[in-house]
């Protein structure tokens, strides 16, 4: 199966590990991965600001990137959202109106594509330990992506997944709000970090990079000694290709 | 005035409905009173007096109002000796004995089993500071008055105004006795309105 | 008291609010505590997501529909015995209030909580002519009689005050002797509003829903002081947002339904009140004379636009329940009798952007709000479109963050540019390294993020770098 990756422009930058761990894992899961390298960045950092027309150069350039993949899979639960808004942002635009609804309907985020297209759900790999899941807010309520991430968490052998306390709460990344409000996003991550500490884990797992860098941020500055890893690392990690 | 095009939406049902199948409107409502706190006291009609004899502590007719009208000869006598009645002819007054008053008693028009509520039509002058103003507020629930939940009572008000019909100047839902959690999210239970419902239900 | 609560920059606020360690933690045990009932009552109804479409369904259509609505409510109340008042704005309004209240020769008036009669000023307005306006709801009392704090909540408007503070203001202002027992404090204040609800000339209440097919206005509450303020004084007014309507009865059954659950995680209220009309002639008790003050005060200009579903709001409060923002920045925060995320798209449409352009920033767009919505309002959709509205067509965004976002949208389309900037971030920002993996201490924009966390450093190597390396993929322009 011919896979076209959307890295992210932040794993691309600040988190290549987990883009690495994205293609690797692909190709043991038997995928070909296709790798457009004009590919930057989906245009949310200006979009969520109100920068509608500052926005669109970097979404059409990614449209004009992507709109002959087959399959578009992202290991970041609010770029693939983002995509997905194309649909809608572009629906009036006569000239990218039909490319924007295929490119959104062909767009996955990584745990959504393999259980729903790859149709697996048991991914044969370790990791010992104890780990919280922290489920993003883009991914979950506006995306709808709840129950893939932690399907494939609970089959990884020697793994013990721990409730966290206020879960649903916003870790207070929100993008540019991190710095444009960082006396409010500082006292929310500061909440969702002692939620993790309280439950005493090895690893803080997630799925989407900005919301890891955010409480990584913070677990690093309180110098507390959980890994912070994207789930892709975990499910790559020990896997026999 | 012309109606207008509506979607057509699927109305929702409630738990209460399943609840119904298996166990009686009388004991659904009775464990939803239980909830919000209101007193519960089930009597049958030939033992009502003695229940309400009970209930009002030997207190004296001028600290009990009754708003009750066509009562059964037994109740209405009962009303007569031991309360004062709601008499519109005596206008404020009314008021001033309620605000003097321990209880209030009512009957109530109709009993929502969903949320353990009363519904009080106050019409025919029935007064409606007389479930308001006393410290305690006894209800008289005849068994067959209860009905699911609000769908019901809402339903048939729609159908008065469907007839061309008035609806009183004034309904109350009491759901058990007043309260409030206003300071530090405490729950204060007897606020402005009666510190205490007593439901009397009879069957 | 009108909208705005207080003045100067969100960030002045905001900061101090932050600070206010008692109101934090009052605010993120409400939100616990009731969000838990919520969840409680909303599993015991089942089919929640039903309940909410059939929500939606019912104030979208009245807020599609609003001038024919209102025009069926007002002759129904009419038809009952009532008198319909339009008022254009604020000042229409209290001034046909304080016509209505002269006429009578009226001092003494005892109020219900209203949001709409707050954010008219109308207290003010009528204490000018020489009454006597006494809050009667135990929350608004309470902040009336300290000097009339500003709520910070439109459920439960006394949230951040602390018992022991309420005892203090008790003692100094009424007289009261015992403890900062919340039973005790209570019972003076039913002991010292009983008198005045006995007095009163006037009773005033907003209006949970009016009920187009005949004329009845709906009061939620809990204390029993709304079915008081209608029931003893001989005249009542009450004042009405103009979207706060429900076509029948039918539907009133679902907003109640949905009402007392989203809010506080009730099936139902103590009390639900429908008063249609004045008393009967016969009747003894309710008022001799109803007034109904329909307020339009802005809300006409937010149909046939964008926002116009922030209308069918229901005032219940849960979208301030769940948002993380105001679980720490508090009510008081926002300056806005209207807080939390609701506020944030509200206050702006009527107070303008001049003094709130920040609200709609005071958000990460998790989407909570929009999630626990009875009515189902896209509320983070609407904060986006007032941020878009900010920056296009108010333009009221900082010139700096303009710049940057055009030279975002440019680097972010022209690979050479991405390519060329990227490899130099990494270069300068390795001087800012502490230690070679983060960064503690950024310039300009990134001291906002390094206040209080580490920022990673951009990696020399790149991913897409590994990736024209790697073997087996298809790497390609």
């Amino acid at each position: 199966m011919r896979v076209t990756l959307f890295s992210t422009c932040l794993i691309d930058l600040f988190q290549p590990n987990a883009g690495i761990a994205t293609v690797e894992l692909l190709e043991k899961l038997g995928c070909q991965i296709d790798y457009p390298t004009g590919q930057i960045c989906c245009g949310q950092p200006a979009y969520n600001s109100g920068y509608l027309n500052e926005a669109k150069p970097a979404m059409i350039h990614l449209l004009e990137t992507f709109q002959h993949a087959e399959y578009i899979v992202t290991p970041s639960g609010s770029c693939a959202l983002m995509l997905k808004e194309y649909a809608h942002i572009f629906q009036d635009d006569s000239k990218w109106s039909k490319i924007a609804k295929s490119v959104a309907y062909k767009t996955y985020e990584l745990t959504q594509f393999i259980v729903h297209v790859l149709g697996v759900t048991k991914i044969d790999t370790s990791l010992p330990g104890t780990a919280v899941f922290h489920t993003s807010c883009h991914m979950t309520r506006l995306l709808g992506v709840r129950e893939e991430p932690k399907q494939l968490l609970n089959q990884v052998a020697d793994l013990i997944i721990k409730p966290l306390k206020g879960s649903d709460q916003c870790c207070g990344f929100g993008g540019t709000f991190s710095v444009k409000m960082g006396d409010i996003s500082a006292e929310m991550v500061k909440e969702k970090v002692t939620h993790i500490m309280n439950a005493d884990v090895d690893y803080l797992i997630g799925a989407d990079c900005g919301c890891l860098m955010n409480i990584g941020g913070r677990l690093s500055r309180e110098k507390q000694p959980v890994e912070v890893l994207h789930i892709a690392e975990v499910l790559n990690r020990g896997m026999r290709g | 005035m012309t109606k207008l095009e509506r979607k057509k939406i699927a109305l929702p049902i409630s738990s209460v409905y399943n609840d119904i199948e298996t166990h009686s409107l009388k004991q659904v409502f009775i464990e939803s009173a239980k909830l919000i706190r209101a007193e519960i006291v089930e009597t049958t009609p030939s033992h009502l007096i003695d229940t309400l004899n009970t209930l009002i502590e030997g207190i004296y007719a001028n600290e009990i109002l009754s708003s009750i009208q066509d009562a059964p000869e037994q109740l209405e006598n009962w009303l007569e000796q031991h309360t004062t009645r709601w008499n519109p002819a005596l206008g404020n007054q009314n008021i001033l004995t309620a605000e003097q008053a321990k209880f209030g008693i009512t009957y109530c028009d109709q009993a929502l089993a969903e949320s353990g509520t009363v519904v009080l039509l106050n019409e025919n002058n029935k007064g409606r500071s007389v479930s308001l103003l006393p410290e305690i507020h006894i209800v008289l629930i005849p068994v067959g008055t209860i009905v699911p939940r609000l769908r019901e009572s809402m339903r048939q008000l729609h159908q008065r105004i469907k007839e061309g019909k008035e609806v009183p100047s004034c309904i109350n839902y009491i759901t058990g006795p007043s309260n409030s959690a206003d300071i530090e999210s405490y729950l204060v239970v007897g606020v402005h309105g009666p510190l205490r419902t007593i439901y009397v239900i009879i069957d | 008291m009108s909208i705005k609560i207080k003045a100067g920059p969100f960030k002045k606020r905001m900061t101090a609010e932050l600070k206010n360690d008692f109101m934090r933690k009052a605010v993120s045990s409400a939100q616990d505590g009731l969000g838990a009932r919520r969840n409680l009552a909303t599993d015991q109804l089942g089919e929640w997501e039903k309940w909410r479409e059939a929500g939606q369904e019912i104030r979208q259509h009245t807020v599609n529909n609003l001038a024919h609505y209102l025009e069926q409510f007002s002759e129904q109340v009419t038809k009952s015995g009532g008198i319909v008042y339009f008022a254009k704005d604020d000042l229409e309004a209290t001034r046909y209030i304080k016509e209505v209240v002269q006429k009578k020769n009226a001092k003494k008036i005892v109020k219900a909580k209203s949001m709409v009669t707050e954010e008219i000023g109308l207290n003010a307005a009528l204490e000018s002519i020489g009454c006597e306006v006494v809050e009667t709801d135990l929350g608004e009392f309470i902040l009336q009689v300290d000097d009339h704090d500003p709520p910070s909540h439109i459920v439960v408007p006394a949230l951040h005050k602390k018992k022991e503070q309420i005892r203090d203001v008790f003692v100094e202002k009424l007289g009261y002797t015992k403890s900062a027992d919340p039973d005790e404090l209570a019972k003076h204040a039913r002991y010292t509003l009983r008198t005045k609800f006995l007095e009163a000339d006037v009773g005033i209440t907003g209006c949970n829903f009016g009920v187009a097919e005949s004329g009845t206005i709906c009061l939620v509450t809990n204390e029993g002081n709304a079915r008081l303020v209608t029931t003893i004084p001989k005249t009542q007014i009450t004042v009405m947002g103009m979207e706060r309507l429900v076509p029948t009865f039918e539907d009133l059954d679902v907003m109640i339904s949905l009402l007392t659950r989203a809010a506080v995680g009730q099936r139902i209220t103590s009390y639900v009140t429908l008063l249609t009309g004045p008393k009967k002639q016969q009747e003894v008790d309710g008022p001799e004379e109803l007034h109904v003050v329909i307020v339009d005060n802005g809300r006409s200009k937010i149909l046939g636009t964008d926002f116009q579903e922030i209308l069918q709001c229901i005032r219940c409060g849960a979208c301030l329940n769940v948002c993380p923002v105001y679980r720490h920045i508090g009510g008081h925060a926002y300056g806005s009798i209207y807080p939390g995320p609701v506020g944030a798209v509200l206050t702006p449409l009527l107070d303008g952007y001049e003094d709130h352009k920040d609200l709609p920033y005071a958000s990460t767009l998790c989407g909570a709000c929009t999630d626990v919505c009875p009515v189902k309002i896209p509320l983070h959709g609407l904060l986006l479109k007032h941020r878009q509205a900010i920056v296009e067509t108010e333009g009221k965004a900082p010139i700096s963050e303009r710049l940057m976002m055009k030279a975002f949208g440019f680097g972010a389309s022209t690979n050479s540019v991405y390519t060329g900037g990227s490899k130099m971030a990494a270069v300068s920002l390795k001087m800012l390294l502490k230690n070679k993996q983060m960064i503690s201490n950024g310039p300009g924009l990134l001291k906002e993020w390094t206040n209080s966390r580490d920022f990673p450093t951009p990696k020399q190597s790149r991913f897409r770098d590994w990736m024209k390396d790697h073997e087996g993929a298809n790497s390609h322009d």
